[in-house]
């Protein structure tokens, strides 16, 4: 693969991630204000969510796995090479929390009623630790990004 | 749809997220503790990565049919499952956070 496409693909990862969030934040939005009319677009929402984080999990981890170790040489030559030792190593196994709590939400939104409360504060829950964990990994990300621009730098 | 009780696969897979959060840092420390281990796991696929990939979502699957078998709804309420999930991950995840400070 070209380097433009290598580029584009890890973009492409990003925006799969940053899509999953926006849209578990509207999922947020939606199990909060739930009634009768909103459930199916909850549903929905739900396995969106799901199905960007899963686009985001694959494209990124096959760049990880093809494309990543002259970017990390690069990083752990430079000063922040904690970006890689930290940052990714904590980023790349954190990732796999996030999958299994967004397949885990619409197996909640489909399978159960949510006009029950208890069942929307499990939704509730489910939905702010995609978010949190999220943010997490793609501020992860843009300090990964950052680390080999450092490294380049010290070059 | 009107039973306040969830159904089977919701427990089931949801008890795989808070058992397989935990069980993914354990792998995490064991293999970065163990260069054999980990090298062995990188040979198995390329990358150890990838196989560590292959453990967890593995075993999240299997878990998550294993335990809606055995899940007993009247014993599994929302609040439940949700508050295990939640301190699994943030048991899981600060694990995996402090380990990779001090490693």
């Amino acid at each position: 693969m070209s380097l433009f496409g290598i580029q584009i693909t890890l973009m492409v990862h990003v925006l799969f991630g940053v899509l999953g969030i926006m849209l578990a934040v509207a999922l947020l939005v939606y199990v909060l204000n739930a009634n009768e009319k909103n459930i199916p677009r909850i549903r929905r929402l739900s396995l969106y969510t799901a199905l960007s984080i899963t686009l985001s999990y694959v494209i990124g981890g096959w760049w990880y796995v093809a494309h990543y170790y002259p970017e990390r040489d690069i990083i752990r030559g430079g000063a922040w090479k904690w970006a890689h030792t930290f940052f990714m190593e904590f980023k790349e196994h954190l990732f796999f929390l996030l999958l299994f709590l967004s397949i885990l939400l619409p197996i909640i939104a489909y399978r159960n009623d949510l006009m029950i409360p208890e069942n929307r504060r499990l939704m509730l829950i489910v939905t702010w630790l995609i978010i949190l964990i999220g943010l997490v990994t793609d501020g992860s990300g843009a300090i990964i990004s950052r680390g080999v621009i450092v490294g380049y730098m010290g070059r | 749809m009107t039973n306040s009780k969830l159904d089977k696969p919701t427990i089931g897979f949801g008890l795989s997220v808070a058992v397989v959060s935990i069980l993914n840092t354990l792998l995490v420390i064991f293999k970065e503790l163990t260069p054999t281990f980990k090298k062995a796991m990188a040979d198995a696929t390329g990358h150890h990565w990838t196989t560590h990939g292959v453990i967890v979502i593995g075993l999240f699957i299997v878990l998550g049919f294993v335990f809606s078998s055995m899940a007993k709804p009247e014993s599994w309420g929302a609040d439940k499952l949700g508050k295990a999930i939640l301190w699994s991950v943030i048991i899981g995840g600060g694990a995996l956070a402090a380990f990779y400070m001090l490693h």
